[in-house]
């Protein structure tokens, strides 16, 4: 398979020898709204973080005055060792002055496979495999309360610290409840009347952990034939189908901010969850779409509270 | 005389349940796999000519043994049918084919066992299906019609049916199979115009978005390799296929170029 950039590009083009337009290209990736960048801590002393970047760069940030360190919670200046891994999101302002920092930000979603003590395995789809989390003894109970049923064939997701090749997950992601299945609403009629409106999707944006940085997005309904990429099995919710490669529009309803982001991934397990994000009301559906980090962090997401409202438009 | 009446039209309402399925079946957009669990190498042509003749035998013949071949197939129907739903399968049963498409329901096993229990009270009556449907009168007429409509309320594909044509799946969400999309595409204009510069019958890429399926073949114009790129529409005939050519990049920028030969040319550069 072609890496997802290349994918996009090449069936955009050929996809436009049929149409006969000239194709579409989203806005380069330097038009992105504030790019959040990501490597792990070379330095950091209190007015400069040096990140190493995936590409073998180094970068060095200037730290700003009101710069906020998230390290399992709010975290001192002393969280930016060298080695961790930190997700970096400039200041509103442009340059490169960092205004939030999520070290070590780790994310488990999948179904519980095994628990041995407080280790669980977790089967996070097909494309991310099985992960193992440590849910400490002192963050049982806060996990718990959107976790009740922590044993096999339960869904979970949390939020940690990586250590090591060990994540630990510390609190829950959801910020609302799993709802009883039937509490929850088909897609109402009303809105699969006319084309546009199945086209935009309303709901929450989560994030994952893509392990190489990249900006994209993992979509629950792509196409289980052909080289879609999808998962094989039928999203449970109702949603468009696309491919790998293809282009959603994501605007975060919270913040305003919106951008062009490629689908890189299937979101095999993101239809399960019907949660509902909290952040600036209440997201008339669930997960539609999960981000990659940056992607996320760009968007104006925080790492930390694990969803923002979004509408999605796919027909880009 | 009553019970013997109702037993008499058992005959040719199974006659025509099972010409209706082998019908439903044997329609070119009809032939859904049989559950996989049961395929087992049976195709469904096969089930479908199985069905059209045990039909027409009940008709023609009074032999006990197409009887009793009748109760074997419902009571088998029944069983397969309740096992897809026990197991909470998402398998259309594909009793009646392309009409029969949606997961079988516990309904669908009432139907059976109903068929079932028909063709077990028809099993001793002495005369053929035709010969009953001859001397018909008022009364069976009436028995067979609200047999049917009975039918059709125990039929999932009936509510089905009046479910999509008042609330169509918008073709973005309607899931659809290669086999469609390939049924759609060989039969089109713009496959036959383009058939002749195909250098493989195999596509290099498939992909889905929203209403259309893409799907794109090698192929070579006046010598050069060129890509086609068929557009199947989800909901659309074979007349709505689209098809486009795409040239690889490296040959834009070499057309009036005397340098040397590109072997290997980017293929979609940014």
């Amino acid at each position: 398979m072609l890496p997802s950039r290349d994918l996009m590009h090449r069936r955009r083009r050929l996809r436009a020898a049929v149409s006969g337009d000239a194709p579409r290209y989203p806005e380069r990736e330097d038009h992105w709204p504030r790019r959040a960048l990501e490597g792990v801590i070379a330095d950091a002393s209190p007015h400069v973080l040096t990140l190493a970047l995936a590409d073998g760069s180094e970068v060095r940030l200037p730290m700003s005055a009101t710069v906020s360190i998230w390290y399992d919670g709010r975290a001192e200046l002393a969280a930016l060792r060298p080695g961790r891994y930190a997700v970096v999101r400039p200041a509103a302002a442009g340059g490169l002055a960092a205004e939030q920092i999520w070290v070590d930000i780790a994310r488990v979603t999948g179904v519980i496979t095994k628990r041995a003590g407080d280790v669980f395995e977790v089967d996070a789809g097909p494309h991310r495999g099985r992960l193992a989390v440590t849910v400490p003894a002192q963050a049982l109970r806060r996990v718990q309360v959107r976790h009740p049923r922590l044993e096999p064939g339960a869904l979970l997701d949390v939020i940690g610290v990586r250590r090591g090749h060990e994540v630990l997950g510390l609190r829950p992601a959801h910020t609302s409840p799993q709802p009883a299945p039937h509490a929850i609403e088909p897609a109402s009629r009303g809105s699969a009347g006319s084309a546009g409106s199945v086209r935009v999707l309303h709901g929450t944006a989560t994030w994952f952990d893509h392990p190489d940085g990249v900006r994209g997005a993992a979509y629950p309904a792509l196409d289980p034939y052909g080289d879609g990429g999808g998962c094989g099995t039928g999203p449970v919710t109702r949603l468009p189908y696309l491919s790998l490669g293809s282009v959603v529009r994501v605007r975060n309803e919270c913040t305003g901010q919106e951008a062009s982001v490629p689908v890189i991934e299937c979101g095999c397990l993101a239809a399960r969850f019907c949660d509902r994000c909290v952040r600036c009301g209440t997201s008339p559906r669930g997960r539609v779409v999960e981000l990659s980090r940056s992607a996320f962090v760009d968007l104006g997401g925080d790492l930390d509270a694990g969803c923002f409202n979004v509408t999605v438009r796919v027909d880009q | 005389m009553m019970t013997e009446l109702f037993r008499e039209v058992q005959i040719p309402f199974l006659a025509a349940v099972l010409l209706a399925a082998a019908a439903g079946k044997a329609l070119p957009q009809g032939r859904t796999p049989v559950p996989t669990r049961y395929g087992g190498g049976v195709s469904v042509l096969a089930l479908a000519a199985g069905e059209a003749l045990l039909g027409v035998l009940l008709l023609t013949t009074s032999l006990f043994v197409v009887r009793l071949a009748s109760v074997v197939f419902f009571a088998t129907a029944t069983s397969v049918v309740a096992d897809l739903v026990r197991h909470g399968s998402d398998e259309a049963c594909g009793c009646f084919g392309r009409f029969s498409t949606e997961p079988a329901r516990r309904l669908s096993v009432v139907r059976a066992g109903v068929l079932t229990g028909a063709a077990i009270l028809a099993a001793g009556v002495p005369r053929t299906g035709a010969r009953i449907l001859a001397s018909a009168d008022g009364r069976s007429a009436a028995l067979l019609a609200v047999e049917c409509l009975a039918f059709l309320a125990l039929s999932p594909e009936l509510a089905a049916a009046v479910e999509r044509r008042l609330h169509p799946v918008p073709c973005e969400l309607r899931e659809v199979p290669l086999d469609a999309t390939y049924a759609t595409l060989r039969p089109s204009p713009a496959w036959r115009e383009h058939a002749g510069s195909l250098t493989s019958a195999e596509p290099t890429d498939v992909w889905r978005e929203l209403c259309h399926r893409y799907l794109v073949y090698p192929g070579e114009v006046d010598g050069r390799p060129v890509e086609v790129v068929f557009a199947v529409p989800v909901d659309g005939g074979p007349a709505a296929v689209r098809a486009g050519l795409a040239w690889d990049s490296g040959w834009d920028r070499q057309d009036d170029d005397s340098g040397p030969q590109r072997v290997h040319s980017p293929v979609g550069g940014r």
